[in-house]
């Protein structure tokens, strides 16, 4: 259980409160409810260009870092398909610190043009150390357009092209951040040895006097529904081959979401997996094989993957995958198989209840989706998951029509 | 209205009291140190033995033991055991690192008494079939093949190898051939003097109450160990220092590394070192990033770091960079370092590293794993007790001047200085 209070200020901003006294910290957590889905497709990799940019300073500090460093404070940010999360890690004694700095930013930014040619620079090497510079680093970057061909999950949080980053103007800029980053579009999440009543008194003195926004959000295209198996074949400068296969499932509030994870699992999570145990240790196909989802919030993918092994043809690993799918969606999966994930699982979500700026984002992600109560209800959801559920599942997601296939291999 | 130009009032860090490390010898010799904190039913396992690269007599052994410990063992096949912790939602794995090889393993508390009798099965009877050392071997050449492509993995591995010099356990790169000149009963034979009921040392951390350690002590008391005799490596660092670069004609960026032999953690200037490493390249405010990264543009990031090893420290520079600027980029970091061993740190920018660094340190005691890190550290650098119980303290009394001398001391020499790509 992650216990937490919460209230809305009267701009619209959603504060959360998780009182934990036993350590001598907090963490002050805003989530943004803006996303790379949320760009125009002319302009992609503007949400995490953002990220970069708030950290360049704001109307009345000039710069971000280093009065949070002065009070003993760590930050950093991340950006995902559907949000921008930014979080403060600092002595709970000088919490109102980061109250400071994280309202000043979201009144206003200083929209400095040096800062912008500067961060530009920096991500521009990013794209290039991340997604050009290391092999099979540009396999999101092509595959992702041929899975999605409408919705913006086709691009990834970086852009589509470093050309979207070099032509960035400070008027996108300024149009960008009056869009997204008000407090109505945004989750504080106050987590440590706080309380409920400082922390309402915080957030209406640092926060209470930002306008809201009129938070007109692009419509964003659903993906219409696979009807063709599609394919891909990549060549690069890698040593080995990789076999990717990608099937379209279901959004994160859908009441399938949990059992889809749960058949990734019983697939292709650990050792004792399917596929592991069939093509890694029996047939010795490949050198690693696992299955997993990508969890986004709009519907997302079902993604198997693995390294070939260097004299096995990927033709015959791509079939031999096949086979295990065909086998499962046939024959259905064990009850003992069923409650093995669903171990793994509920061990996974302790684990994941132990670090508090870990609570904290959980609590965050749970309220943007509109509830924050949701941080509480995964370990039923996966209880109550039956093996008919993860059967019908694999019947409906695993099939060829729902599938990209990619052949990523040694040119 | 409030002014916002104003920061609010801040208290200095004051020193913090870690938890208490409960420690106990079996009575068959094994060392139990357990730290309880946290609020939720989980345990982490820590079974450390003293068999890592340090005691190698061929490289590369421990490593391929490690893989092939998982492998199965007479009572029980490499299926059942993976079936057995995957069932429970255990988490484990075996890792070979400089100074140690250990087990950990992560699991809710309610399965404890679960595991002993596997974990006893494999540090006893472990069969490490041969029919699976070749295809570990082929798994572990095809990782390689990748990350030989990999600019940052050769400048690193190129790094260890030149600072420690050849035959030094802690320098040696795993190559193809490195590899192939491990022969099986090389691991055997490792297994049986270094992990087969050989005494170790178990560091839990999790929610532990009396009834959960008097169990941990009955599970493990169980087993009959004889205590291990380690001849200690003999080798000297055989440092060459000097400048390797190598061009990679279809590299966009070039990864620098930069760095030497630094003051080991039980040494008097490792506190003033590890200040003067974070005004350098330690952290989001550091010089290098400034000057690198927010002035000019030229990477990502650069960091500087400390890497402590049980027998010896180095101090590491690395950075991916823009291939055109990298003499320039090369040029920027010495200047930063050449300065810091001429000019005092001004005393406002002292003051924010040192916030920074006692922050981060307050920040880091979040989970009875981070405090299991601390102990470990303690523990094995052979610090006092109390050594974290101070560090806040000892941190504020570092002076402008210390860092001078640190700075002299350690930082005016040659450099090891790797570019690769």
């Amino acid at each position: 259980m992650v216990s937490f209070q919460e209230f809305t200020l009267e701009n619209g901003l959603q504060v959360i409160v998780h009182e934990d006294k036993q350590v001598p910290v907090a963490v002050v957590n805003v989530l943004y409810k803006v996303g790379s889905k949320n760009e125009n497709p002319d302009k992609t990799g503007f949400a995490h260009l953002f990220e970069h940019l708030m950290f360049g300073g704001s109307a009345n500090i000039p710069s971000y870092d280093p009065p949070l460093q002065r009070v003993g404070g760590e930050n950093n940010a991340f950006t995902s398909p559907d949000v921008t999360n930014y979080y403060v890690t600092l002595p709970a004694d000088n919490i109102e610190t980061a109250f400071w700095l994280e309202s000043d930013r979201m009144m206003s930014l200083s929209f400095n043009p040096e800062v912008l040619d500067l961060q530009k620079k920096v991500v521009i090497e990013e794209f290039k150390q991340r997604y050009l510079n290391q092999p099979f680093g540009d396999l999101w970057l092509k595959l992702r357009p041929v899975v999605y061909e409408k919705h913006p999950y086709s691009w990834p949080t970086i852009g589509k092209d470093v050309s979207h980053i070099e032509n960035a103007t400070l008027e996108d800029v300024k149009h960008f951040f009056y869009q997204y980053y008000r407090p109505d579009n945004a989750v504080l999440v106050v987590a440590g040895n706080v309380d409920l009543d400082q922390v309402k008194k915080l957030s209406e003195k640092w926060f209470g006097d930002i306008p809201a926004g009129n938070n007109g959000k692009l419509l964003i295209e659903r993906e219409p529904v696979q009807k063709e198996a599609k394919k891909l074949e990549l060549q690069g400068d890698v040593p080995v081959s990789n076999l990717y296969k990608v099937y379209h499932m279901c959004e994160k509030l859908h009441p399938d979401f949990t059992a889809t994870d749960l058949l990734s699992d019983v697939l292709g999570r650990g050792k004792s997996s399917r596929l592991y145990e069939q093509l890694v240790k029996k047939e010795k196909m490949f050198s690693n094989l696992s299955a997993s989802i990508s969890g986004s919030d709009d519907p997302g993918i079902f993604i198997i993957s693995g390294t070939v092994n260097n004299d096995i043809p990927i033709e015959e690993a791509n079939k031999a995958v096949e086979q295990i799918v065909d086998e499962l969606i046939s024959k259905g999966v064990q009850e003992s198989e069923l409650e093995k994930v669903k171990n793994q699982a509920e061990a996974t979500l302790e684990f994941s209840r132990v670090e508090l700026l870990s609570k904290a984002m959980s609590l965050a992600f749970a309220a943007s989706l509109g509830d924050t109560h949701l941080v509480n209800k995964s370990l039923d959801l996966i209880k109550q998951v039956e093996v008919s559920d993860v059967n019908r599942l694999a019947k409906t997601t695993l099939v060829p029509t729902n599938c990209t296939t990619l052949f990523y291999t040694p040119n | 209205m409030i002014d916002r130009s104003v920061a609010p009032k801040f208290v200095p860090i004051k020193d913090v009291h870690l938890q208490e490390v409960v420690s106990q010898e079996l009575q068959n010799g094994i060392k139990l140190h357990a730290i309880s904190a946290g609020n939720q039913p989980v345990l982490n396992l820590q079974l450390i033995f003293k068999a890592g690269k340090w005691y190698e007599e061929k490289p590369g052994t421990a490593f391929l033991l490690s893989k092939l410990m998982l492998e199965g063992t007479k009572s029980y096949s490499a299926k059942q055991i993976n079936n057995f912790f995957d069932s429970h939602g255990i988490f484990w794995e075996i890792s070979s690192g400089f100074d140690h090889l250990t087990i950990d393993i992560y699991l809710l508390s309610k399965y404890l008494h679960k595991i002993s009798d596997i974990l006893i099965s494999i540090l006893s009877e472990a069969v490490l079939p041969e029919s699976e050392f070749a295809s570990i071997k082929k798994r572990v050449r095809q990782q390689m093949s990748v990350n030989f492509k990999k600019t940052a993995y050769v400048a690193n591995i190129n790094f260890r190898d030149k600072l420690f010099g050849k035959g030094h356990p802690y320098g040696y790169k795993l190559s193809a051939d490195l590899l192939d000149s491990v022969q099986y009963q090389d691991i055997v034979a490792y297994y049986d003097s270094h992990i087969k009921q050989k005494s170790f040392e178990i560091i839990a951390s999790g929610l532990i109450d009396n009834d959960l350690f008097s169990k941990m002590t009955a599970e493990f008391d169980i087993m009959t160990l004889q205590s291990i005799i380690t001849p200690n490596s003999p080798n000297d660092i055989k440092s060459r220092f000097g400048v390797f670069h190598d061009d990679w004609k279809e590299s966009l960026q070039t990864s620098i590394r930069i760095g030497q032999v630094a003051p080991e953690k039980n040494s008097k200037d490792a506190l003033s070192f590890e200040l003067l490493n974070r005004i350098l390249g330690g952290y989001f405010g550091s010089r290098l990033m400034r000057n690198l990264r927010e002035e000019k543009g030229l990477t990502y990031g650069i960091q500087s770091s400390i890497v402590y090893l049980v027998k010896h420290a180095y101090n590491i520079i690395a950075t991916d960079v823009v291939k055109e600027k990298k003499d320039f980029a090369i040029e920027e970091i010495y200047k930063e370092i050449k300065q810091l061993t001429t000019q005092r740190v001004p005393e406002d920018e002292l003051a924010v590293v040192k916030s920074y660094v006692v922050g981060s340190f307050i920040k880091s005691i979040n989970s009875p794993f981070s405090l299991s890190q601390y102990f470990k550290t303690v523990h094995f650098h052979g610090l006092n007790k109390d050594y974290f119980n101070n560090y806040v303290s000892e941190i504020h009394k570092i002076s402008a001047d210390h860092i001078l001398e640190t700075a002299k001391k350690y930082f005016d020499r040659e450099y090891l200085e790797i570019a690769i790509g």
